[in-house]
């Protein structure tokens, strides 16, 4: 063999086709969802991973990711009582399981959700030309080479359709397990597809968990909210601190259909969240927010597009990190206006709360505006601890360590208070809030 | 005197005319429905009886208390008691929701030769009001609309009818872009503000709106002009049959 | 101007002529006008009309000499044919019969002038609280409640007369912020410069009124090169307006000003200017004035303050970024500004935020409004060198449009070289349109008071750092020009 083919085989792609052989040879691949496979392998091929000044990765840097040599995960069994501390009990008869990427039918629970929730493995509802297109289309134009490698990749995956009008009494929450590995680290594919029927109303919280390091949780989810429809979508990442994460959001929003996004990060190796959102009919509204808290060499990134294709639609971005240590954030985001999408009204903010010299926080908010009639405004700050509130609260009695984790914990704590689930709340000030008083401690 | 009568309504915009056609009566005391599928021309209706100066009447007549309210400007009709809830309210940056209230309660004071209120006594007012509709007071000192999410805006909307005490309120898709909570917010504080006086016409699409403010006439529009009119079961059959039921040519 | 404006919702048009320039007049003055042209003999001659000192004809020789060494700027974003620098005079006064011991002796119709202008410089009528230095053309006619001011020890003279009487005080500080060299147009300034006003505020005093400059351009071909320097001595404070007309011409005038501000410890400055040169034609637009200024403040002093607020509503091009340099500890910058361009004017305006010494803070709150067919363009630094610990700086930086033919373009450029920098940017565009006032209407609130509550709502930041007579002026001026342009 020569050097210069030795070499090839160690290129990170290479690395990612000769798992994705082996995958297909192997009892994991579904046959029905081969030709999302092969679409998927084949864009990972053309995308290639991206190199260091790539647009879509200008402050991310993926290198230790693409580097390292993946296994599948397998099934592989799961304490009972552990994954049960993971459900809020508000979501006790409306949650689903995960481990790996695959559904667990025992641990999940739809009985509180009615006969008009609807559920299907994904391998099964490919069947239908409708969802198997829809799952090819996503392929045409992707952009983003994790989401094509979860294509490459996928075997579980669900489909979750809302009939029309339906409301439910609990919220949903998808629990995604990962188990790592002692040995090589292994990878999994989570995908989700649900479709909103006209007026159907959704509130869910998807969950993400790992039970040891050492894995990579590469998840796509696509919703199609049809019109009038509306969706709560949290999603906390509360991963092992030595694993990454990927995850891209698709949301296609027709007539006066409503997404309301909430991301609460706690950071590990590399999380990045990308949102793609097409305000596609008038008067669909949009509300992202994020919270993250970072320490050691914790990252979380976020890369959000969003166009607006209609007229009269809304779209409004808070995100918020305090970052301490060598922790790292990222904010890319850019709201496209379309030429006949008048009447917009959009809003971007990113607030950064930096508690060490070495922490990193780089933002690029952009507009890209081609309807003259619209209200969009943009906006950023990074900053550290306020002195003069540092001082008001030490004069009222307050210590150093006190002031100071009182003024950073209100300051992600205003965001998090938003969500509307106070089991989530409780958790989040658990994990995220937790963060910062060890460290002023 | 019927509070509102349209004869053969004809009007458009850039020329076009999107409403063919279309006469209605409208007497106080009278809850009317207009459904109808989405491009029918019913926001048009709506737009045409506040005077939107893009709209452009080509025939029929409007009369609104005994007056041609045709020859009224906007700002005229309205002081006349004639209230439009909009489909998409505008958001306006840096005018604060209270004050705007004040100025166009005001303006209908100065128009009925009353004296102004300031904004002490005026915010008592509000304050009343926005229990009346259910909406929060920390909307009072946010700018108008500003920032406000699809269900906020139609509150807010619901608020200025419950301040200005029209006369006839034309609500055009009030319902639309509401979860289900806050529709029925809505609802009740419309159904609050109905009286013998006063007249309401409700431009929907959906029937769901009509399960909490029930109408006494429901209007089924169809390519710029009313095809069928019946009492509130008219809604009911809609929402089993879809509208091709009755916008099928061969009826 | 309410009668005009009943006039019904669509017909925007009908009340197009309205925004007319209130202030185009010309006043038939005998002028002592020095032929066109620019030498050093030119500038000898300013220099002997003067009686200046040695060091002050200096001073104008290097800064010419460099001056010829320079080129125009050409990064701003405003188009003008090329300006003939041969073809302007650089000295017009208005001839005085003698010596001035009183306003009285002031030419009658000089007076008349600056009451059409609503600034009444004659005793009776005189403004109470504020005191006026009034320029015209070039050269200072009155000043106001002078007597006053120097009970307390506060100078506020036409600079020409500082150049007498103060000599050594103008000598210290002049071009110390803004040196001879600084731009194109301060090198020219500095070499050309003939009138302007001289303040002195001494140590510990509060001055007890507002002190004011109107200008006004006058002769068809003259260049207005005024130069203010503003002292304001440890722990004092001052508040200073600017006011400036022209009349209607089809020629394009110069104004080339260059203002510096200087406080040492613990002093504050407040800089405040409603600015309504001719802007042209707004049909063709032809004439108008060519504002290019150079504004610049140096808190030199620990703790101490300068606040800029600009209305600019006027010019046919604007160029001008008032500036702070931030060198002493705890000091603090300001830049409020209002620039609004409509026909066809255009402004390239903004600010510099130099932060030297420690703690210091600078906030940035720009709000451009353009209508018709003009370009309004922000161009703002934030520069933060590295031994400017704890530095601080909040831009918010907001457009309206008006029409579509019309643009907003934003520069911002920030350069840190500090890690414990706080740094807040928000900005926004947005537009005044049909709907927003159909929505008004809707609620019976007629088309004038919408327009007037949008504007106000949009400037508001701005407009409450004017005193209370120039925030309802400018309120005023911005609905005026902004009624046509709607629609």
């Amino acid at each position: 063999m020569s050097e210069s083919a030795v070499k090839k085989t160690e290129s990170p792609e290479t690395a990612v086709l000769a798992l994705h052989e082996k995958f297909l040879g192997g009892d994991q691949a579904k046959a029905s969802l081969r030709p999302v496979n092969q679409a998927g392998i084949e864009r990972f091929e053309l995308l290639k991973f991206p190199h260091k000044k790539h647009e879509m990765y200008t402050f991310v840097n993926t290198h230790q990711l693409a580097g390292t040599a993946f296994e599948l995960a397998a099934d592989s069994p799961v304490d009972t009582a552990w994954v049960q501390s993971k459900i809020y009990p508000a979501c006790k008869n409306s949650v689903l399981v995960f481990v790996n990427g695959a559904f667990q039918e025992n641990l999940s629970d739809l009985s509180g959700l009615g006969d008009s929730f609807k559920i299907r493995c994904l391998a099964e509802a490919v069947a239908e030309d409708e969802i198997k297109q829809t799952l090819l289309d996503s392929l045409e134009d992707e952009n983003d080479v994790f989401a094509a490698i979860n294509s490459a990749f996928v075997h579980h995956g669900v489909w979750i359709d809302i009939p029309a009008k339906a409301t439910f009494g609990s919220p949903l929450q998808l629990l995604y397990v990962s188990t790592g590995s002692a040995s090589a680290p292994v990878t999994s594919h989570p995908r989700l597809i649900m479709r909103l029927g006209e007026m159907a109303e959704l509130k869910m919280i998807v969950a993400y968990a790992g039970t040891r390091e050492n894995y990579f949780i590469n998840a796509v989810n696509d919703f199609i909210v049809k019109d009038g429809a509306g969706v709560t979508f949290t999603q906390v990442q509360k991963d092992d601190a030595e694993s990454w994460h990927c995850s891209k959001t698709r949301v296609q929003l027709h007539r006066d259909a409503r997404f309301f996004g909430r991301n609460a990060s706690s950071g590990n190796r590399l999380t990045r969240h990308h949102y793609e959102v097409r305000l596609k009919e008038d008067g669909a509204e949009l509300h992202l927010s994020g919270a993250s808290v970072l320490v050691n060499q914790e990252q979380v990134h976020n890369f959000i597009r969003i166009h607006h294709e209609a007229p009269h639609c809304s779209s409004n971005q808070l995100f918020k990190n305090v970052i301490n240590d060598k922790g790292r954030s990222s904010f890319d985001g850019t709201v496209i206006v379309d030429k006949g999408a008048q009447l917009t009204n959009s809003d971007q903010l990113i607030n950064n709360l930096m508690l060490s010299d070495e922490a990193h926080a780089d933002n690029k908010p952009n507009l890209m505006i081609f309807a003259d009639d619209v209200k969009c405004t943009h906006g950023t700050t990074v900053g550290q601890i306020d002195e003069d509130q540092l001082f008001y609260l030490k004069t009222r009695g307050l210590s150093q360590e006190l002031a100071k984790s009182l003024l950073t914990t209100s300051f992600v704590d205003s965001l998090i208070q938003t969500i509307p689930f106070p089991d989530v709340v409780a958790d989040l000030d658990e994990i995220l809030l937790k963060k910062l008083e060890a460290k002023h401690a | 005197m019927s509070l509102l009568e349209i004869k053969d309504l004809h009007a458009g915009f850039e020329g076009t005319d999107i409403v063919k056609g279309v006469s209605l009566t409208v007497n106080a005391g009278e809850v009317h429905a207009i459904m109808g599928p989405n491009g029918s021309g019913k926001s048009t209706l709506a737009k045409v009886l506040a005077g939107h100066p893009s709209y452009v009447v080509s025939k029929g007549s409007i009369t609104y208390n005994g007056n041609d309210l045709l020859e009224m400007d906007a700002e005229e009709r309205a002081l006349a008691g004639v209230f439009l809830g909009f489909q998409y309210p505008v958001e306006i940056p840096g005018v604060n929701n209270a004050e705007f209230l004040r100025m166009a309660y005001n303006a209908k004071l100065v128009k009925q030769g009353e004296e102004e209120v300031d904004p002490l006594d005026f915010d008592g007012i509000l304050d009343e009001k926005m229990k009346l509709v259910g909406m929060d007071r920390k909307y009072k000192d946010r700018f108008l609309n500003e920032g406000f999410s699809g269900g906020e805006k139609k509150k807010n909307e619901i608020l200025q009818m419950a301040v200005l005490g029209p006369k006839l309120s034309v609500l055009d898709e009030t319902d639309s872009g509401l979860d289900i909570d806050a529709l029925k917010v809505v609802a009740q504080g419309v159904n609050k503000l109905n009286n013998k006086d006063n007249a309401l016409i409700l431009i929907t699409h959906y029937q769901r709106l009509l399960n909490y403010i029930e109408p006494d006439f429901v209007h089924v529009f169809s390519g710029g002009t009313i095809i069928k009119s019946g009492g509130k079961e008219l809604a009911h059959e809609l929402e089993a049959q879809g509208y091709d039921w009755v916008t099928a040519p061969a009826k | 101007m309410t009668n005009e404006t009943n006039s019904k919702t669509a017909s925007v048009d009908e009340v197009l002529d309205k925004g007319e320039y209130k202030y185009g007049f010309t006043t038939l003055i005998e002028a002592d006008t020095l032929p066109k042209g620019l030498n050093e003999d030119v500038i000898r001659a300013i220099s002997l009309k003067k009686k200046e000192p040695q060091f002050m004809l200096d001073f104008r020789l290097k800064a010419y000499r460099k001056w010829l060494t320079m080129k125009e700027p050409a990064w701003p974003n405003v188009r003008y044919p090329k300006i003939d620098f041969q073809d302007i005079s650089y000295y017009s006064a208005p001839k005085p019969k003698k010596k001035l011991e009183s306003l009285d002796e002031v030419d009658p119709e000089l007076l008349r002038t600056f009451e059409k202008l609503g600034i009444p410089l004659d005793e009776q009528k005189r403004l109470s609280n504020v005191a006026v230095d009034a320029v015209f053309d070039s050269v200072s006619v009155a000043t106001t409640h002078k007597k006053k001011l120097m009970e307390v020890g506060i100078i506020f003279c036409p600079i020409s007369e500082a150049l007498q009487e103060y000599p050594e005080l103008v000598e210290e500080y002049l071009g110390t912020v803004v040196p001879i060299g600084d731009n194109y147009y301060a090198a020219l300034n500095s070499a050309v410069f003939t009138d302007g006003s001289f303040v002195y505020i001494p140590p510990d005093t509060i001055s007890p009124m507002e002190l004011s400059t109107y200008f006004r351009i006058n002769t068809e071909e003259t260049g207005q090169f005024e130069r203010t320097l503003i002292i304001c001595a440890e722990n004092s404070y001052v508040s200073y307006l600017e006011g400036c007309t022209a009349p209607q011409f089809d020629t394009n005038q110069l104004h080339a000003a260059v203002v510096e501000l200087v406080t040492l410890d613990n002093a504050e400055i407040k800089y405040s200017t409603v600015q309504n040169w001719y802007a042209g034609d707004p049909e063709t637009g032809k004439g108008g004035i060519y504002n290019f200024v150079t504004k610049r403040g140096k808190c030199a002093g620990d703790n101490s303050k300068i606040s800029w607020t600009q209305v600019e509503t006027g010019s046919a091009i604007t160029w001008k970024y008032p500036s702070c340099i931030l060198q002493g500890d705890n000091t603090q910058g300001e830049f409020y500004s209002v620039a609004l361009t409509n026909g066809h004017m255009q402004a390239d305006t903004g600010t510099k935020m130099i932060h030297i010494g420690k703690n210091t803070k600078s906030s940035i709150i720009s709000k451009g409004i353009s209508a018709d067919h003009s370009s309004n363009s922000y161009r703002g630094l934030v520069k933060v060198n590295k031994g400017a610990t704890n530095a601080r700086n909040y831009t918010q930086c907001d457009s309206m449009l008006v029409g579509d033919q019309c643009s907003a373009h934003t520069f911002p450029y920030i350069e840190t070289a500090n890690n414990s920098v706080q740094l807040e940017h928000e900005a926004s565009t947005s537009k005044i349109s049909e709907e927003q006032l159909f929505y008004f209407e809707q609620r019976g609130i007629s088309r004038e008071n919408a327009i007037t509550a949008v504007i106000n709502g949009f400037c508001k930041e701005v407009f409450k750092q004017l005193p209370m007579e120039f925030a309802v002026e400018a309120q005023k001026l911005l609905t005026l020009k902004l009624e046509n342009s709607v629609g």
